[in-house]
Parts: C-alpha cells; structure tokens; sequence
C-alpha cells in the first residue's frame, strides 16, 4: 500500500505526467462546449489562487484570511490597465501581479511580527481593507458599480500582444500559465528557498541560529504569494469581462483557504485536486436546488474530518524538500566535509556580561574566552547561567551590560541569524529539527546560509543551481557517515529516536561549516556507545580548528576530551581551570558534583 | 504490578518492539536499558497505552488493559513522566504540580505533596509562581517527575528521568526513585542511559536491542558482570 502510494505520488508529480495532462486539454478544449472551457479556466484560476495560499500559509505557516485583496488587486489593476490606459494584457498581467506582490511584500512588515490569530485578524483586516477603498474609490474602481467592458475572452474583447483571443484561446494562456507557475513552485520548494519558508513555519529560532532571517523569509513568502494571487486575480478579470467589489470579499478570502486546506497545506498535487473539486462542486450540487449550500457545507465539515491531512495527506506521500534531479547530480561529487577554513584563528571574548530578567539575574558580570581550537566545557547546576549564557553569546539574548566579541568585532546585540552566518553556530537543548524533514534535508538547512545561487535560479532549475545542491548533498552524505546517520537519510525526524535527534543537530551544525560551535547537552540522551562517538566527532573538530564550547553534565564524556572548564552557579563563575582540578574544587563539589559524583558521571 | 507478555509495537511499516516479554514487581524499581532505537520508549509508551500495540498481553494487576485508553489507565493509577519537557509551558510550577495532583487516583493531600516536592527540590519553591517554560532544562526535568509522583502513582515510568541534570540533582533522584518504590510499594520502571545508575537503583534490569530483550537479569548480577559487558550484548 506504502509502495504503491509512493508509486503514485511519483508518477502524479512527475513534470512528464503534468506536461501531458495539460497537453491533452489543451488538445481537447476546442471540441468542448463553452460551458465546459469556461469551468476548466475557472479552476486554473482558482489552482493559482490557491498555490498563492500554499507559499505562504502550507509551506511559511502564516495564515491569511485577507488574500482576496490580492487577488482583487490583480483583477483591478490589469482592468485599469487595459481599460483606461490602454496597455496590452502582456504588459498589464505582469505589472498587475507585481503590483499585488509589492503590497504582500509591504504588508509583511506588520504581519511578520505577530502570530496565529492576531496574524489572522490582521490579514482580516487586510482584506476589509481593500473591499472599502475599492467601494469608496469610485473614480478609479466605479465604487459598488464596479468595473464593467473589462476585455473580456468571453466577449471576444481580449487580445494578448496583438493576437484577439477566444474562450479556448484564452484558456490555453491561462493553462500555460498555470504550468510555469506549478513547475516554478515545485523546483522553489525543493531548494533552499522552499527549506527555509518550511524552516521559519516549525521553529524560528532554530531557523535563525542557521542564519535564516525569519523577516526576511516572510517578506519572500508574502512576495511570491501576493504575485501569484494577483496573476489569479489578472485571469479572473479578463475571463469575466465584469468586476466589482462583491467578488473579492471576505468570503472569496475563506474560499480559496478552504481550498488550499482541503488540498493538504504544503502539497503543490493537493491544492490542483483540491481546486478541480471545488470549482466544480458548486455545479455539481445544483441539483440540490436550495439546499445546494446546506450540502457543500456538510461536505466540507466531513472533509477534515475524514482527511485530517487534505485530499493530499490520503493519497500522496508527504511533500519532500530536495529535487531527485540534484540527488542523482550528487554522485558525481566526491563527499568530504569541507571545513572553516578561517576556524582557530580568532577567540570570542565574553566581557562583564550581565543579563537580568525582570528582578532575575540569569547572568552576573561573567568573563571568559574561548580560545580558538579548544574545547571549553561550561558546567554547573541546573538553571546557573549556562544555556542562557549560550544565548546571549548567539544573539538570542542581548545583554544586560557587557559585551561578546569575535576577534576585533562586537558581536553581541546583533541579531541570532547574524551572528550565526559569521560562522558561530550552536545546538538545542531539546532538539529543534524541522519534524517533517528527512535527517538530509535537515542537514542541507544547516549549509543554507552558504548556498550562493538565488532563488530564482533553484526555481528556474539552472545547470548552476542544480550542481551547487548536488555538491551540498554529496556533503551532506559524508556528515552524515561521521555521525552514523547514514540509515537515517530519508526518514524523517519525527520519527527518529531521541539520541539520534541530538546527533543530527550537532550534524546540521557542522552543514554551516562554523568556525566556532556551541554545544548544549550533546551527550544528554545518548547511549555509551554514541557517546564514544560523539566524542570522536568533537574531537575531529578539534583537529580541523573549531573552537568549540560544550555545557555537559556527563564527567567521564568530558575527562580526556576538554582543554578548560568553566563553572557556573547562581549566573557566576565559580571555577576556571583544568577538569582534575575541578574535581578537587571544594566550592564546586558542594555546588555542582556532590560527593557520590563519581556514580553520577 | 505489570506484566508484559509477547508484545509487539508497530508504527506502518516500522516495528519498534517485537515480542517483548518483562515483568516489573511491585515494591521493586526495574530498569529498562539499550541504545537508541531500541524500542526502551516505545516500551514505556505502550504501557500508558500512547503506542499502538499490534500483539501481546499489558497486565497490570494481572488485568489486561490493551483496551483501556490512556486516560483511564492514567487513573487506574499509572504515571508516565515522559522524555521531551511535557509540562504546560504556560502555568506557573505549583500549577503544574496541582494540575497533576488533581488527576491522581489515589486523593492525597495536596499540600503535604506539594511541600514535599519542595522538601526534595528547593529551587521549585523558589520558582512556584514561575511559568513552568522559563525554568531551566533541568529544572524542568524536577517539575516533570515531581508531576508524576504527586500523585502517589501505584505504577511510575520514567523515561530518562535523569537527563539534564547536574551530578549531585541526578544522585539525589536516584535516591528518591529507589525510595519511592521500596516506601509507596509501587511498580517502578525507569527507561535510562546512565546503566550503572539505574542498575544501582533497580532490582532487575532488561537490555532491549531492535525491539527484542537481549539480556535480562537481577540488577546485582548485570552489575557484577560489568556494565559494558551487559551492554555490550545489545550492540553485538
């Protein structure tokens, strides 16, 4: 059953098999009724419509009940456009869609900051937003009279550069569209633009301490989604010949998320079903005369129920992240890890840092410096100081007073992603891995902030594109044979044991190629023998030049394995030296080891 | 007491363990080793009834429970302190704790609990009007046991209760543990990766490797045999 669904996602998803499909009805639509035409160019507007929803709530998990006023935008102003200056629809569609994509841009800086339903409510009001000025802006959108003589396919009104265009005519652009838009989306989503907006959904602090921008990746998100429901909205007004404001309400809003959530959020396939199904419900539930509505909604109540993942969770393997064509491209590549080639060079100082919260001072005038290629182990009884001091050092925090530097640069008060593309990287506590990748494409998150290509390359799929993934991927596998996740590859985390979890984050650390790395209970959770392992693996950091600090609570991991430690208690440091002279430090024992500490390491 | 005959554990296509035959007594703490994956969680998880059992017998009291859902087998006197920082990250420390105390079975006073707690971790007295998600890892990791011993579990499983925690906390836990089984007379199994500790601890240890038991015994002769001989049987 597994295999066959895996089969079946293949072959759906495959471009050949959308190619075909889209050739057979591009071939067959002039021998069908202009009903049929005009139902088909429906639910290509509506598949746009609802990638637009796909980008931004399924892949970059921000929810928005306000798209309509994109879609409006685009249907108004290509209307505008063509109506009142006359340009051709192949300039008037582009412009259109840029126009609503610079609005989803700008309206990312106010929604980028809050989450769940305050984003919602502010999307909402996004929405009302447009629906009044569209009613009140008579001069430009004809108020609640709307827009009537649009160029219309319809009408036999349109043409697109020059060339008149009829109902099939009309349908053939909107389903070469469509096509470019579903090739674009699915290479966009299996790149390191796709990771980083699925990245910023799960966890954004794990996102940042890769050196993703979570603003800057919401910012892309709304582009891209407000570009794709403006061209919907363009092909809407050109297909209609007639706009006005009581299409692009509230209701349209909840539509198309309606659309897209039934769909399966994250699934390309799910949201072209699910958009085929419900442009062609409506039609199909006539014959329920008055209780047509009645019905759709009972419908539409049981979907989620009985498909609690969309139409996509029940017949499609979950969406991956890494396009097959760079997979094969990888084997050409010969898999060694590349290392900070700058790593031991510079020392990062910690000076007089303080950091209070509220009337709790997590951290008290602490100074240290890690010096560059040792391993320095930060210890000391539970809620001392010592992931908040990692905090701090990252970005997570600002201090209090003091300063972090690297080298001759302040660091500190910068912000987490920042600091990390400098090249200090740290790991979790609790394992903060995306729980639906794979281990590999956790690992390939991890090398995000080195992946040189642009976005548009990966979605245009270029020759460079492609060969830079495939040598992160062939990279990506020698990681992983150093951290005996190999096994693992394609299994997605959640599913993993907890141990390996942990391994795989000190993996996707090393993906970024630090110079510096910052490790929080590595060893937490681990069996003996991966313990030896995990020692090996700091100890070939060490070799490579990374300065590495490391909070452990295990004494026989850190005996023969670090060069100083560091002891916290109560935010102060209480010890600095070598292990065995910690072990003697009256101060620590009665603090931190307590007297059977022999058993508890 | 439980009692585990044959079981087998499968998520799709993966099974996690594969004809698991134990039996924890009551009064005693039995300890649960091997590398990850071994099916140690899966184990615990199937026995609160949070994983789907495909084959076997869980008794518990000589009762078979597979259809009993977790909430009620929650109330039949079963507590899981699970790994991963299972607390309402929002409610304050001495929520949490009367959270968990008010779905006990067995009605024991509240306060003389809650002090206890304190008694035995001074720093969650010092953090009761804390949100239970700005403790510390390891802070955490007292409220989640104390959460599931409030409540005078007569069967207490805990999934590396001793993960985060400093040397001289992770002693002190286990003293408790021990005590707890030996003074309460409940049915204590603790899932562990530090194997000296919980052998110390543990009347009778079992090592699972891919989802079977490889080794098992009196926790005194495992100890005896040297721990990474024990363990080692589970990498072979």
């Amino acid at each position: 059953m597994t295999r066959l669904r895996t089969r079946f996602t293949g072959l759906i998803t495959h471009p050949l098999f959308v190619v075909a499909l889209a050739v057979l009805l591009a071939v067959s639509a002039p021998g069908m009724t202009t009903g049929s035409v005009q139902i088909l160019t429906f639910i290509l507007i509506n598949v746009i419509f609802a990638q637009s929803i796909n980008v931004l709530t399924g892949l970059a998990g921000q929810i928005s009940l306000g798209h309509a006023g994109f879609f409006g935008i685009g249907a108004y102003g290509t209307a505008v456009l063509t109506k009142t200056y006359n340009l051709d629809m192949i300039i008037s569609i582009p412009l259109a869609s840029a126009l609503a994509g610079a609005v989803g841009y700008l309206l990312s800086f106010p929604t980028g900051r809050v989450r769940e339903v305050y984003l919602a409510m502010m999307t909402l009001g996004f929405g009302m937003i447009f629906y009044e000025i569209v009613r009140e802006w008579v001069s430009v959108t004809g108020g609640t009279m709307g827009l009537s003589g649009v160029s219309s396919a319809a009408l036999r009104s349109a043409s697109i550069a020059g060339i008149p265009l009829n109902q099939v005519s009309y349908f053939w652009v909107v389903l070469a569209a469509t096509v470019v838009v579903v090739g674009l989306l699915s290479n966009m989503t299996r790149s390191h633009v796709g990771r980083a907006l699925f990245a910023v959904h799960h966890n954004e602090t794990a996102a940042s301490s890769l050196g993703i921008s979570n603003a800057a990746t919401k910012r892309t998100a709304y582009a891209i989604s407000g570009v794709l429901a403006g061209l919907a909205g363009t092909f809407y007004a050109h297909l209609v010949g007639y706009i006005g404001p009581e299409s692009f309400g509230v209701h349209r809003s909840i539509e198309v998320l309606v659309i897209s959530i039934v769909g399966g959020l994250g699934s390309i396939a799910g949201q072209i079903i699910s958009a085929a199904v419900f442009t062609y419900l409506p039609e199909a539930l006539q014959a329920f005369a008055e209780y047509q509505f009645i019905v759709y909604g009972v419908i539409l109540t049981f979907s989620l129920i009985v498909l609690p993942k969309g139409i996509a969770g029940l017949i499609f393997d979950p969406p991956r992240f890494v396009r097959p064509a760079a997979m094969s491209a990888n084997k050409a590549h010969a898999s060694d890890i590349t290392w900070n080639a700058s790593a031991g060079r510079i020392a990062i100082k910690v000076e007089g840092l303080t950091k209070r919260f509220g009337g709790l001072t997590a951290l008290d005038n602490v100074s240290l410096t890690l010096t560059p290629g040792n391993i320095t182990a930060l210890i000391g009884p539970n809620g001392s100081g010592k992931s908040t001091l990692v905090n701090v050092v990252c970005g997570i925090y600002a201090p209090t007073e003091g300063r972090v530097s690297f080298g001759d640069t302040v660091i500190s008060g910068l912000p987490d992603f920042k600091i990390a593309g400098m090249g200090v990287v740290r790991t979790f506590q609790d394992p903060r891995l995306v729980p639906n990748f794979t281990v590999r494409e956790n690992l390939l998150l991890g090398a995000h902030g080195l992946i040189r290509r642009s976005g548009i390359s990966a979605a245009f799929a270029l020759p460079g594109a492609l060969q830079e993934e495939a040598a992160f991927l062939a990279e990506t596998d020698a990681v992983m044979r150093l951290t005996g996740l190999s096994d693992f590859a394609d299994t997605p985390v959640n599913s993993l044991p907890y141990g390996y979890r942990r391994m795989a984050e000190v993996a996707r650390a090393l993906m970024a190629r630090p110079h510096t790395i910052l490790l929080d209970e590595p060893a937490a959770g681990l069996s003996e023998s991966e313990m030896v392992m995990l020692g090996t693996i700091i100890r070939k950091m060490k070799e490579h030049g990374l300065t590495i600090m490391l909070i452990e609570h295990h004494m026989d991991f850190l005996a023969d394995l670090v060069d100083n430690v560091v002891v916290l208690d109560s935010g102060q440091v209480i010890y600095r030296g070598d292990l065995e002279g910690m072990r003697k430090d009256q101060t620590v024992i009665t603090a931190y080891l307590g007297d059977d500490a022999e058993d508890a390491a | 007491m439980i009692e585990i005959r044959d079981l087998w554990v499968k998520y799709g296509a993966v099974e996690a363990l594969r004809g698991v035959t134990l039996t924890a007594h009551p009064g005693q703490t039995t300890a649960i080793l091997g590398a990850n994956g071994a099916g140690k969680s899966s184990l615990l998880r199937a026995i609160s009834g949070l994983s789907p059992v495909t084959g076997g017998e869980i008794l518990l009291n000589s009762q078979p429970i597979q259809s009993v859902p977790p909430e009620k087998r929650s109330r039949l006197g079963i507590a899981h302190a699970m790994e991963g920082r299972r607390i309402f990250r929002q409610l304050a420390v001495q929520e949490n704790l009367e959270l968990a105390w008010s779905f006990g079975a067995r009605g024991i006073d509240l306060d003389a609990g809650i002090r206890e707690v304190y008694d035995r971790f001074p720093i969650l007295r010092e953090k009761s009007a804390t949100a239970a998600g700005l403790l510390s890892g390891g802070q955490q990791q007292m409220l989640i046991l104390s959460c599931a011993t409030i409540r005078n579990p007569t069967h207490l499983l805990l999934d590396e209760p001793s993960l985060g925690l400093a040397p001289i906390i992770v002693t002190q836990i286990y003293d408790f543990i021990a005590g707890f089984a030996r003074d309460t007379g409940a049915t204590v199994v603790i899932v562990e990766q530090m194997a000296k500790m919980a052998l110390k601890v543990s009347a009778h240890g079992y090592v699972l490797r891919g989802g079977k038991v490889v080794v098992e015994g009196e926790s005194r002769a495992l100890l005896a045999k040297g721990v990474a001989e024990t363990l080692s049987a589970s990498y072979l």
